[in-house]
């Protein structure tokens, strides 16, 4: 029975192992051979990549439910054009100012997480997202507003770099995630998902692990926001979009949650919606954003008792309120 | 004192689960709590690892007053506890749940996974670190919260019915492993029993709660032919036949 | 600023604050019993928001009709939410598949009413009540329209036979089965009420507000904010906030400036949440789950 166990794990990880190394090896071959469409659609999913390590971190691993996970990539778009078109400073402060602000806001997201748990904690996530769109829009000297600014010329890459640098962030945050899933952190992050009552009686300091959870989390988003900035030239408040959200939950959620390999497979979805949205007229892109919906919604039809177990071990409930003094045996 | 709770009052609305409630326990001791369903014994433990806060009296433990400390900090200062109801991280395998516990004295995978190991040898579940904690049977998976418990180095360790649902020769097998964790570490044990044999073998000191009230102490002797406690159990065939097989 | 202006910001606030209020109640009704988180709940208001000005503006349909059209509308997508996608009990799946509805929503309005701000362009009569306060007839009658409407949904569940049924599968399903209550029809007709009164309030806020594809959002925080205020499940309690957030939205507008508006007011629905999660009037461990 248990050699049986062990024998499908290698089997499983073997054919995985050789899917990534080809995916690797076939993505080094896209700057030869593609063309500059197909390297937009490649750079677009390896962002998704990142972004979907870093849900996955936060809700696969930690449990805690990011329903508007924009907010992070959203702002580490801003802090680099921001930087950069305004202040002209070099990317690599870009990158870092797009952190810092991160690491401020996930601390406040992931504080209110440790305090509040369920819907409480989603509509503070709502409320606090919109909040910041707001803002993005009308601190229009300092943002751009709903236009945006543009970055200069000069800041201006090629796009077979542009490719080389999104294929070395999808690598690392592959790497970082599987790395910290090993770790005292990722094990603890799996604990407090799975039962935050157990880990809090062996002395996990919970409210702790969920604040660096979130805050690991948004610094990933952070870097791939960052590096939106610069492969698109601009900013927008479309950023912090709820589509944007959507997309990587699906991203991760069609993958399969709290799998390092998740958002790598979800990620054939943003290369099929870009292809098709490729060949459409532009005025059709309200329907790719709905036939994103219908994948979420079919799938919910189909595992209405939680879209792979996400809304269970989540605890969505309106009761789970308050993280401490839950009852542990009624 | 080692371990001392005063005059501690726990209720929920109206309902008085902890009255007054005052208890000794002194290094490496074994002692015992019983009482019938609904008496509070559960409650008691929660008050003392910090999932619940007593409305009044206070709790020390090492010379230091823990009776605000919130769950983890009190583990850290080395109490720790079973619950009830089985607690698991399901998700995980067994070695890595343990590590959880170990990562309350290390912080480093290097230093705990060691301590880990030592935990899932003692408790006898050796070989089975890779497997998932949603695998194991029940005997297993109360070994495996043991460990993991043991692995976070308590020198109080609260067992609420660890040895509920267990067939005898399994509860046999387990009171071994609960002797073996005094004589060993040298920890002291606070054990919520229904199975009075388990109480009668080990304790030097029993508790007995009623209705939120503690209504006897002493020896297990003594406690058992105390008229308070027969009365306080009459009808409850448990006792009976657990006195029975003592006899 | 004179005293006269501050009144008139006040009562101003306390009209528009009745409707949110109404606008609220669907949801905390939604989440708070019947345990059914929607998060299309904003862009359903925007719907009928935009459907009210179609059918009346633009399709000229005599308004008695365009309202029963679009009650029928609003309680079939009440009807077939509930039977399709919220027919469980995940909160988790339900937020998702809700906002996949949101997304489906916002981009069927941009599809079929374009992106444009639409807008009724009412002439507000205004109603002096001395020579320098006054208050708008339209947002008035919305007003004590809202209070009407929550007044009646109270009268419902606890005067007629369906709405105790809604109040018995609620409280106890189990036992509502038992007394031979199909509590699955009841839950969908439950559902499917808390439609209409998103019709109405989409109806009463077309009359004050311009629409656009993403107003849904506005309204969607506007309306946790008031539930979070007066606690989760707390149906009176939301009229009675709702006029609290009304208040403090024009003093914001209006002692600020416009562009501080949805910052400052949603940066402190965050600060309440933190602050009282059970709401401003509860005592902090009840958990409101009353009708
Ligand atoms: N979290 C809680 N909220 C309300 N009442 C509780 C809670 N926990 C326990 N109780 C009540 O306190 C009393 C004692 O329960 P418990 O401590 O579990 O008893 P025991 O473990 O001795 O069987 C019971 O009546 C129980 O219903
Ligand atoms: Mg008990």
């Amino acid at each position: 029975m248990r050699s049986d166990n062990l024998l499908r794990r290698e089997r499983l990880l073997h054919p995985l192992t050789a899917v990534s190394l080809a995916l690797v090896i076939l993505a080094a071959f896209v700057p030869i051979f593609g063309d500059r469409l197909m390297m937009n659609i490649a750079i677009m999913a390896m962002i998704y990549i990142i972004l979907g390590h870093s849900w996955n971190l936060l809700t696969g691993l930690a449990g805690m439910f990011s329903i508007t996970h924009a907010l992070f990539f959203g702002l580490g778009v801003y802090g680099m054009s921001i930087s950069v078109a305004k202040f002209h400073l070099p990317i690599i402060a870009g990158l870092l100012v797009g952190l810092l602000i991160n690491i401020v806001m996930s601390a406040i997201v992931g504080m209110i997480g440790s305090k509040l748990s369920g819907l409480y904690f989603v509509m503070a996530q709502v409320g606090l997202s919109q909040t910041i769109y707001t803002l993005s829009i009308q601190l229009f000297p300092l943002t751009g507003g709903v236009t945006g600014l543009s970055m200069p010329r000069e800041y201006l890459m090629d796009k077979s770099t542009l490719y080389w640098i999104a294929l070395i962030l999808a690598i690392l945050t592959t790497l970082a995630f599987a790395f910290i899933r090993k770790s005292r952190m990722g094990t603890m992050f799996v604990a407090l998902k799975e039962n935050p009552d157990l880990s809090l009686s062996l002395g996990s300091n919970v409210g702790k692990w969920r604040i660096m959870a979130t805050v690991m989390s948004a610094s990933m988003a952070s870097l791939a926001g960052s590096f939106y900035a610069l492969f698109m030239m601009s900013n927008n408040p479309e950023v912090f979009s709820m589509v944007i959200s959507l997309k990587i939950i699906i991203v991760v959620i069609v993958g399969g949650i709290g799998s390092v390999w998740g958002p790598i497979v979800g990620s054939s979805l943003v290369v099929m919606d870009e292809l098709i949205r490729g060949i459409m007229p532009t005025t059709m892109a309200p329907f790719s954003v709905i036939i994103y919906a219908l994948v979420l919604i079919i799938m919910a039809i189909r595992h209405p008792e939680g879209l792979i177990s996400i809304g269970r071990s989540i605890g969505l409930k309106l009761e789970g309120k308050s993280m401490k003094k839950v009852s542990i045996s009624k | 004192m080692f371990f001392e709770m005063s005059n501690v009052t726990k209720s929920f609305g109206g309902l008085v689960a902890n009255k007054d409630i005052s208890v000794e326990i002194a290094e490496g001791e074994i002692v015992g709590l019983i009482g019938p369903n609904g008496a509070g014994k559960s409650t008691m433990f929660k008050t003392v690892t910090g999932f619940h806060i007593p409305d009044s009296g206070s709790i020390s433990f090492g010379g230091k007053d823990i009776t605000k400390y919130e769950p983890n900090k009190i583990c850290q200062v080395g109490i720790s506890c079973t619950f009830q109801k089985s607690q698991l991280f399901s998700a995980l395998t067994l070695e890595e749940s343990v590590l959880v516990g170990a990562y309350c004295r290390h912080k480093r995978k290097s230093q705990a996974l060691p301590l880990a190991h030592r935990m899932i040898e003692f408790v006898g579940l050796g070989g089975k670190e890779e497997v998932k904690i949603s695998k194991l049977n029940m005997f297993e998976r109360k070994k495996a919260e043991l460990a993991a418990a043991l692995a976070t180095e308590p020198k109080l360790l609260l067992l609420d019915e660890l040895f509920a649902g267990l067939v005898p020769t399994e509860v046999e097998l387990m009171l071994e492993l609960v002797k073996k964790i005094n004589e060993e570490f040298g920890t002291a044990l606070f054990i919520v029993e229904h199975v009075l044999r388990v109480i009668m073998g080990i304790c030097t000191k029993v508790y007995v709660l009623e209705y939120g009230q503690l209504i006897a102490v002493g020896t297990p002797e003594e406690v058992t032919s105390s008229e308070v406690v027969i009365k306080a159990y009459l009808g409850d065939d448990d006792f009976y036949a657990a006195t029975d097989i003592k006899s | 600023m004179g005293i006269d202006t501050f009144i008139n910001i006040i009562l101003n606030g306390i009209l528009i604050g009745g409707v949110y209020g109404l606008v609220a109640s669907a949801f905390t009704f939604q989440a708070g019993a019947l345990q059914i988180v929607n998060f299309s709940y904003g862009s359903s208001t925007m719907l009928a928001m935009y459907l009210t000005f179609f059918l009346i503006k633009e399709w000229n349909i005599p308004i008695v009709f365009a309202v029963v059209i679009l009650f029928a509308l609003f309680f079939t997508i009440g009807w077939i939410m509930r039977r399709t996608i919220l027919n469980n009990t995940n909160h988790g799946t339900q937020i998702l598949t809700t906002m996949a509805v949101e997304l489906v929503i916002i981009n069927l309005v941009i599809i079929f009413f374009t992106g444009f701000p639409r807008d009724m362009a009412i002439f507000e009569k205004r109603i002096n009540i001395t020579d320098t306060i006054s208050v708008g007839l339209t947002q008035l009658i919305c007003f004590f329209l809202a209070a009407a409407v929550l007044v009646s949904f109270h009268l419902f569940l606890n005067k007629t036979w369906a709405g105790m049924s809604i109040r018995a599968v609620v409280q106890k399903k189990e036992i509502a089965n038992i007394m031979g209550i199909n509590s699955e029809r009841i839950m969908d007709l439950a559902f499917s009420i808390s439609y209409l009164i998103i019709a109405i309030a989409g109806i009463m806020l077309m009359t004050m507000f311009q629409v656009e594809p993403h107003f849904g959002n506005y309204m969607m925080t506007i309306s946790f904010l008031v539930c979070v205020t007066a606690g989760i499940g707390n149906m009176g309690g939301s009229f009675l906030s709702g006029i609290i957030i009304g208040i403090l939205s024009a003093l914001i507008t209006t002692l600020l400036g416009a562009q501080f508006h949805d910052p400052v007011l949603f940066g402190l629905f965050v600060l309440i949440l933190l602050v009282r999660p059970n709401g401003l009037f509860n005592s902090s461990k009840r958990i409101a789950r009353q009708i």
